[in-house]
């Protein structure tokens, strides 16, 4: 076992809302080739059949509005559009060929110029907490979305190991056996909190979580406040903020979840935050590892086909929601951000994904509670298929912990 | 020595806060609502809010309502 993993006492999860990584990280290909970002030459063709290029272009509000459509049968189409199944004859083509982005914008308003700003990418430097991060730590070019679809399914995965059959925003309902990491960290006597913004943000996780279980949640100012006195859990999930409202003091509480099309650069502010709440407190910054993810790509280009991975048996999706599409949760959703955070990590660290056939590894929502698990050394057993098989993370914290110096800090404006 | 990397972060514009986004362009929060009127129809006639969620229009009221429900469901909890 590593120092770092010696040193390891909590893990703390922010999950973010609906980004690509090629848009939020793709430039950082130009700065360091190992990281799988853009080259600059991937396409996908417009209603026109013209191909239509990825370019730096992205704001930080404005481009994704209407909201681009992520529920499965949308996102089918942005993977698999030019094979059998979309007009192209021919057999099943198991590796989607990532080309149908901008043609299922174009469903949405039938706008052939606005469905090009599918294909835009934040600019190196252009979202400087990110992307420092992820040039200062762990960067993974192999983390997906869980399943090809929206919200609700995939963080399912993240707090159970699976979405129990679902691949839409409806309602699920936990079933037996399978308990969230939440449940299974407390019978183990541990602790842990999921920190939603605040209550008028609240948690996606309200029906099965919030209703039954509200002494688990806390808010982001407690997170802060946690943070400062040491007294945080074994492990945090935490969830930003959903919407613009005016907070408890009256203030102006703008979204930080950067769900399109609210603001990108809140939540950079807000990730600095959590960053820096870790950070400032020595003891806390030597025992915590920080992930930062996105839950799913929320309908934007990425140009890395998802790989196919075990089925959740036994659970299959309902052809109503899928569009007539059989999907038994044997391959993933569209590859997201992920970075991981701690000074054991050596600086400039990327992990290789799909693009290495040799040393690459895949990483999906269902790692979180199987990384959990296996470090808490919870019980192993009522665990999703697709949990049992998630590859864990933190065998990325060596023996040797940077100095203060070699650790960037966010400045934040006030 | 090396120098610390201080990383200066942009002040969100102040333009961008609107309460007055319509619900319609968040699907994400359209749900969200729908399924806190989900677990709010299950609490005693007593506790619940009285809101219509078809008449929210707004972010802004979609998290009112979510605030007022959470906070019942914290309540609960106390009891």
């Amino acid at each position: 076992m590593s120092a770092g993993l010696d040193n390891l006492e909590h893990i703390v999860v922010l999950m973010m809302e609906n980004r690509s990584f090629d848009h939020m990280l793709g430039a950082l290909y130009a700065q360091d080739p190992r990281i799988n970002g853009l080259r600059g030459n991937e396409t996908n063709p417009d209603t026109t059949n013209e191909p239509v290029a990825v370019q730096p272009l992205a704001d930080f509000q404005g481009q994704l509005d209407p909201d681009p459509d992520h529920h499965f049968p949308a996102v089918h189409k942005q993977l698999f559009f030019g094979t059998p199944g979309f007009g192209t004859p021919g057999p099943f083509v198991p590796v989607p060929p990532m080309q149908g982005f901008v043609q299922s914008y174009w469903d949405q308003e039938h706008n052939v110029a606005h469905s090009h700003k599918i294909m835009y990418y934040f600019a190196a430097g252009s979202l400087p907490v990110l992307h420092t991060l992820a040039r200062s730590y762990a960067v993974f070019n192999g983390w997906f979305a869980s399943i090809p679809g929206p919200t609700t399914c995939n963080r399912a995965f993240a707090h159970y190991g699976t979405s129990f059959g679902q691949v839409s925003l409806d309602i699920f309902y936990v079933k037996e056996p399978f308990l969230s990491i939440y449940d299974r960290l407390l019978q183990a006597g541990r602790t842990t909190k999921l920190y939603y913004f605040d209550q008028s943000s609240s948690t996606i996780e309200v029906v099965n979580l919030l209703k039954n279980q509200p002494r688990i949640f806390a808010t982001y100012d407690q997170f802060l406040e946690d943070c400062k006195r040491g007294t945080l859990p074994d492990y945090s999930f935490i969830e930003p903020n959903y919407s613009d409202h005016i907070g408890d003091g009256g203030g102006e509480l703008v979204a930080s979840d950067q769900h399109p099309d609210h603001d990108v650069q809140e939540g950079e502010d807000f990730i600095a935050s959590i960053y820096n709440a870790i950070r400032q407190n020595p003891d806390l910054w030597k025992s915590t590892a920080l992930l930062l993810t996105y839950d799913e790509h929320g309908g934007i280009h990425d140009h890395v086909p998802p790989p196919s991975c075990v089925a959740d048996t036994p659970f299959q999706a309902s052809l109503q929601d899928t569009g007539g599409v059989p999907f038994l949760f044997d391959r993933l959703g569209v590859r997201v951000p992920a970075i991981l955070i701690s000074p054991w990590i050596p600086k400039g660290t990327v992990v290789p994904g799909p693009e290495d056939p040799v040393n690459g590894q895949v990483f999906e929502h269902a790692s979180i509670p199987g990384t959990v698990t296996r470090h808490f050394g919870l019980n192993p057993d009522n665990r999703s298929v697709r949990e049992k098989n998630a590859r864990t993370f933190l065998d990325l914290l060596g023996d040797e912990m940077r100095p203060d110096v070699d650790c960037p800090h966010f400045e934040r404006s006030v | 020595m090396a120098e610390q990397l201080v990383v200066r972060v942009p002040k969100t514009r102040r333009s961008s806060f609107d309460p007055n986004r319509p619900l319609t362009k968040n699907v994400l929060l359209q749900t969200q609502v729908k399924h806190f009127r989900h677990v709010e129809e299950k609490l005693p006639l007593a506790e619940q809010t009285g809101i219509d969620i078809a008449r929210l229009a707004t972010e802004g009221q979609a998290a009112d309502y979510i605030r007022r429900v959470t906070q019942k469901l914290h309540a609960r909890a106390k009891d």
